[in-house]
């Protein structure tokens, strides 16, 4: 077992959550601004929705041939003198990368931030080989010192402050004072990080896209990490889920239109890099060795299932973005490597419904996640799967089965249901006893906590006054 | 089995049986994007030129741009740029022969980048109007962390080299094998990572200045 799952403690998690000051005004200080700024992105792009479908039709497509495309990708980068693996499991593909480390002789490794080096467990199985482990990326920089884990897909520090930074580098960058300004705060990760880079024997980073056509590895930052991880060291090694081959170079320019713009409003990350096979004769730098590690990892189960739709993710974060929950919780409570919406669906894949079963049930089915997906995934309809499958797999506790059984007897029969509608006003109304709104009810204090019932008006229910013609 | 195979059975066993010849597999792909107007914004009646011009300089990309005459302007403006920014007459600069070869009077250029080079000179081979984004491809003379290392990163494109679409770039590369980079950068390296408040100068340029030669 390589990443440890809490999804099973969702309910502790996110009620906790609900009470950290710090994280509060984390998610408050950073939400809002990610959803202007898509909102204004999408605005200035007049084709947006024409490009959603071709990015969706691209998608579907792609893991409709998937063997296919592997098998291209795979000749044409090994033509440009790639090494390709394959992993089945997680633990696999973390394998595969600290042996290659052990074969460079490797001591210190630099990583760029991926989400599938987080999902195969990556960072606690090169600390466990004995290499020295540095974290580029500003955020997994933060998170690396202060031992977190990613709470955002693409802003994987969102959970801390500005204060808790300043804290942290304090101590980390020997400051002599609290530095809090956030320029200020940059610039000491640039010096502190400088040196690493250098002394790095493997660079390590994820895929956004394998190119299928030329064999091409591409990779976006905005920070410039990226380069300077898989340009410097003596070795190159990418690991990267088999979902995301797109067949054309023309292909990734729809998706790259979308993705910047949908997870931080920019029409397009500042580094966008190409990288197709290691150093040629003759070039100046680049590495030695450039190897790439195709992930399974439960995606071939997923693509032969209902949640197939869940791969065209391009782990964009617009539905952590968008969703209330996550705007609520935060990342950290959903207890997987993906959180909000997308992580609702993918961590049940990756731990077990059973040990994930709360996390589809933690939505309100508002279907924000759907109208701001730039693939167009139905993640509500995914969602809903889900809760389905808990059911029909007895993992909804006893009282809920109940309750839920009652309320399917009564809605499928019309008479029964008028019935215990026009008690349940009476009743209301004799426990109300004139007041409008009810503080409490019995069996019902979970739901009455956090507000007040309004008391049905005198005259009986709406299907009594509907047919007494009252409107 | 191998992982390979086992990889491969599995996905081919989730098809149910819908299998397809590469031809027809490629007839599906070309359909896939029915026009390029209809997943790329229109640039109006703009050239390309000026359309490129007003991304590099805007509140997202945050480049500055400079109009050289000619391409024996260059040192001039450099000189001027080192000074404004009271910088060092000495940079580190990846140019191509004849731009290198020029006279570049009171300015050290090197051959080399070290970890803390105050200023890079790179010359862009495209840019793309779309985006305001340069395009760098890595060959024998052209490496790619001179992008990359330094406080200021100077930059020099040729006016007929500013295509209008990223899709333009990749035109240029069909039928032949990619460069081992193709570095899209757009604007100065920067990061949102803490409260989703933009920053310049993360780990790369904090400045990057564009040189724009007119030769058409």
């Amino acid at each position: 077992m390589s990443v440890v799952y809490t999804s099973h403690h969702f309910r502790a998690q996110a009620t906790s959550a609900l009470g950290e000051a710090n994280l509060q005004r984390a998610l408050d200080r950073t939400t809002t601004l990610l959803q202007a700024r898509r909102a204004r992105a999408y605005r200035e792009f007049e084709a947006f929705e024409t490009t959603r479908d071709a990015a969706s039709r691209i998608k579907e497509h792609v893991l409709r041939h998937l063997d296919h495309y592997l098998e291209r990708f795979e000749a044409n980068a090994a033509a440009a003198g790639c090494k390709v693996h394959w992993a089945e499991t997680a633990e696999e593909a973390s394998a595969i990368v600290v042996r290659l480390c052990q074969a460079a002789e490797a001591r210190t490794v630099t990583r760029v931030k991926s989400m599938l080096g987080e999902e195969i467990g990556l960072p606690e199985a090169l600390d466990r080989a004995g290499l020295e482990r540095v974290e580029t990326d500003l955020a997994e920089h933060i998170n690396q010192l202060s031992g977190d884990r990613p709470s955002h897909i693409v802003i994987p520090a969102l959970h801390k402050t500005r204060e808790q930074v300043s804290a942290l580098f304090k101590e980390a960058h020997g400051h002599e004072r609290l530095v809090e300004d956030i320029g200020e705060l940059v610039q000491s990760a640039r010096l502190n990080l400088r040196t690493k880079y250098f002394a790095a024997d493997v660079g390590i980073s994820g895929a956004n896209f394998l190119v299928a056509e030329n064999g091409a590895v591409c990779v976006v930052t905005n920070e410039g990490n990226a380069e300077l991880t898989m340009q410097l060291p003596r070795v190159h090694i990418v690991t990267a889920g088999i979902e995301k081959l797109v067949p054309t170079m023309d292909d990734a320019a729809v998706l790259l239109r979308l993705l910047a713009r949908s997870a931080l409003g920019m029409e397009l990350t500042q580094y966008t890099t190409f990288l197709t096979g290691p150093k040629r004769a003759g070039d100046r730098d680049g590495p030695e060795e450039m190897h790439i590690v195709l992930v399974d990892a439960g995606r071939s189960a997923l693509l032969a299932d209902e949640l197939a739709p869940i791969l065209k993710c391009i782990r964009c974060a617009a539905c952590l973005n968008h969703c209330p929950v996550y705007g609520q919780i935060g990342g950290h409570a959903y207890g997987g490597v993906y959180q909000g919406p997308m992580g609702s669906v993918l961590t049940p894949a990756a731990a077990s419904l059973e040990k994930a079963k709360d996390l589809p049930h933690a939505c309100t089915l508002n279907g924000r996640c759907v109208d701001v997906c730039p693939v167009k995934i139905p993640l509500t309809d995914l969602l809903r799967t889900l809760r389905e499958r808990t059911w029909r797999q007895g993992l909804v506790d006893r009282r809920t089965r109940w309750a839920l059984g009652l309320w399917g007897r009564l809605v499928r029969s019309p008479r029964l249901y008028r019935l215990a509608s026009r008690l349940g006003v009476r009743a209301l109304r004799l426990v109300a006893r004139g007041r409008p709104a009810l503080a409490r009810l019995p069996f019902a204090g979970g739901w009455t906590k956090g507000r007040d019932l309004a008391v049905p008006e005198a005259g009986g229910t709406f299907m009594d006054r509907y047919r007494r013609g009252e409107r | 089995m191998s992982a390979r195979a086992a990889i491969l059975a599995r996905v081919r066993a989730a098809k149910r049986g819908t299998v397809a010849d590469a031809a027809a597999i490629e007839r599906e792909a070309r359909a896939l994007v029915p026009s390029l107007d209809a997943v790329r914004p229109r640039l109006g009646d703009d050239e390309a030129l000026a359309f490129f011009v007003e991304k590099a300089t805007s509140d997202r990309v945050t480049a500055s741009v400079e109009r050289l005459a000619a391409a024996d302007a260059l040192p001039k403006a450099v000189r001027g740029y080192l000074d404004r920014h009271g910088l060092a007459p000495e940079l580190a600069a990846a140019l191509p022969p004849a731009l290198a070869g020029l006279d570049w009077p009171g300015l050290t250029l090197l051959d080399g980048i070290d970890a803390n080079a105050p200023v890079a000179l790179t010359y862009a081979e495209a840019a793309i109007a779309e985006t305001g984004t340069l395009v760098f491809p890595t060959s024998p003379t052209v490496p790619l962390l001179f992008n990359f290392l330094a406080l200021h990163h100077l930059a020099v494109v040729r006016t007929s080299d500013v295509l209008p679409h990223m899709e333009d770039v990749f035109q240029r590369f069909v039928g032949q094998p990619l460069p081992r980079a193709l570095s899209l950068v757009t604007g100065t390296s920067g990061t949102a990572d803490i409260e989703g408040k933009n920053v310049r100068g993360a780990h790369g340029p904090r400045h990057l200045h564009v040189y724009v030669v007119d030769d058409g």
